[in-house]
């Protein structure tokens, strides 16, 4: 699975997990107010469900999850999307 | 057949049974101790967040009804940017008990100073109730920037001592000047004043150096999530110091494990809440507690047998603070522990049941009576040494049949 196909996969998976329209994947999320730390805990179990993986507690950094490009690039460093 | 139920727990009354404020030696009145343990304990009041809208407010009335009926000082109404307004909250619980002191959660950012003195003096002008405060410097940084504040930790426990000297002073009926770092006030007074056996009780949530200096400045009682009796020190200056802490407690290990189990079951979106809120938190509290491992050697553990101090519901985002979790028997030591160590505030969490406080009760009763013998066994020696162990058993027996035949009386009269 490509990085392209994640990106698709998760503005579909953000947009209907928080009601939102995510307007590009360079978008700051946080800045944009799209999401909070609430948000981003939605966010998290639904790319574990999503992409059928368990991310290490470790790694949830929000500047991880800053923008649907930067998700997209850790999931591919942890494997999730090469299956 | 005497039938039970919580608003007459039958066991011996905390002071003199009447119920009502206690008049100390300096004429101040105040909520009696609690569980007649010579300590004070605090529930806490469920969040807004989480509950349903429709029925919280008669949940949480409810709730404070349990506290008072058990024979608490007060509950804890905490506070932070998803919850509904503390104050409001408070209200609610004077309005439907009858002596139970709110224990509010104040935080800088959110009210100036004369706001909040101004709520205590409302509160005690229109209902004649004493309410505690709890004052919070403010752990997730993104509820502080959010509102535009970036003030960095320690300074923010230095805003603090501004903050609770200016209320102080208007409580005490002063005319206040203070030129301060943060708040400028001239020549203030509050209205209506307070009478003062109404002044509020003090905590500030900390255990940082900077959490614990704020605190002395300002004559509160510094508040903190304990580690384990065996790792935790004197309060400083052996000062005294609160504990926010759950209790889960019942006549053996196995049967309270069960019921923590089943309360707190793992949950994997907990835990992703809770590593995310720990990312955003600059608490010294909440780091520290998320570094530790649920497998902490316990100071009157075997290998054998479980830690009784858990994180479990810390760590599955359910509570912030610890728990202990055991037999009557083995609590009971922890607690005392905390006792000799200068605990004589502990703040319980929320609890699920009325029922949870008799188990409490058996809990704290008998750390007091443990607590007793052993400062009076220790009489004038160093109080720096840490505790040891009394291997005497608790006078648990006593306390437990009570407890059962309470329950079963209840359960017969239902």
């Amino acid at each position: 699975m490509t990085v392209s196909t994640t990106i698709d996969r998760l503005q579909l998976l953000i947009g209907d997990a928080l009601t939102v329209d995510v307007p590009g994947a360079d978008v700051d999320l946080f800045d944009a107010g799209l999401i909070d730390s609430l948000g981003l805990v939605t966010i998290i179990a639904e790319i574990e469900v999503e992409f059928e993986v368990e991310l290490s507690l470790d790694d949830f950094d929000v500047d991880r999850f800053r923008t649907i490009e930067r998700i997209a690039e850790y999931l591919a460093d942890v494997g999730a999307t090469a299956r | 057949m005497r039938t039970f139920s919580i608003d007459d727990p039958g066991v011996e009354p905390t002071d003199d049974g009447s119920g009502e404020m206690k008049e100390t030696a300096s004429g101040e009145h105040q909520c009696a101790d609690s569980f007649g343990t010579g300590i004070q304990v605090f529930a806490t009041t469920p969040p807004s967040s989480g509950s349903v809208r429709e029925s919280y407010l008669a949940h949480f009335t409810e709730v404070a009804r349990w506290s008072e009926a058990a024979g608490c000082v007060g509950t804890l109404v905490y506070t932070d940017n998803r919850l509904v307004d503390p104050w409001l909250v408070s209200q609610a619980i004077i309005a439907s008990t009858k002596r139970v002191c709110p224990l509010v959660a104040i935080q800088p950012v959110y009210m100036h100073p004369y706001s909040a003195a101004k709520m205590v003096a409302s509160l005690g002008f229109m209902y004649g109730r004493r309410v505690w405060l709890n004052i919070v410097a403010g752990g997730f940084t993104n509820d502080l920037t959010g509102l535009g504040d970036y003030t960095a930790h320690d300074a923010r426990y230095e805003r603090v001592k501004e903050y609770g000297q200016i209320m102080l002073r208007l409580l005490a009926g002063e005319v206040v000047t203070l030129h301060g770092e943060y708040y400028d006030v001239k020549n203030v007074r509050m209205t209506p004043t307070l009478p003062e056996p109404l002044r509020p009780g003090l905590l500030l949530s900390g255990s940082s150096p900077a959490g614990v200096a704020a605190a002395r400045a300002i004559g509160a009682v510094p508040v903190k999530y304990p580690k384990p009796p065996g790792e935790e020190g004197m309060g400083e200056g052996n000062v005294e110091f609160g504990v926010r802490i759950g209790i889960i407690a019942r006549e053996t290990d196995d049967e309270a494990w069960h019921v923590a189990r089943d309360r707190f079951p793992e949950d994997r979106v907990g835990q992703i809440a809770h590593s995310v809120a720990m990312k955003v938190s600059d608490s010294r509290w909440h780091h520290q507690l998320s570094r530790r491992t649920i497998a902490t050697a316990s100071s009157n553990g075997t290998a054998a047998e479980p830690n009784p101090y858990w994180l479990g519901p810390f760590q599955n985002y359910k509570t912030f603070c610890p728990y202990l979790v055991g037999s009557y028997e083995r609590i009971a030591g922890l607690v005392a522990d905390y006792m000799l160590l200068g605990a004589k505030t502990f703040i319980l969490d929320v609890p699920p049941c009325a029922d949870e406080f008799l188990h409490a009760r058996v809990v704290f009763r008998a750390a007091a009576g443990r607590s007793r013998e052993h400062a009076t066994t220790r009489g004038a020696t160093s109080t720096d040494d840490p505790p040891d162990r009394d291997p005497r058993p608790l006078q648990r027996p006593n306390d437990a049949a009570a407890l059962h035949a309470l329950v079963h009386e209840r359960r017969l009269a239902e």
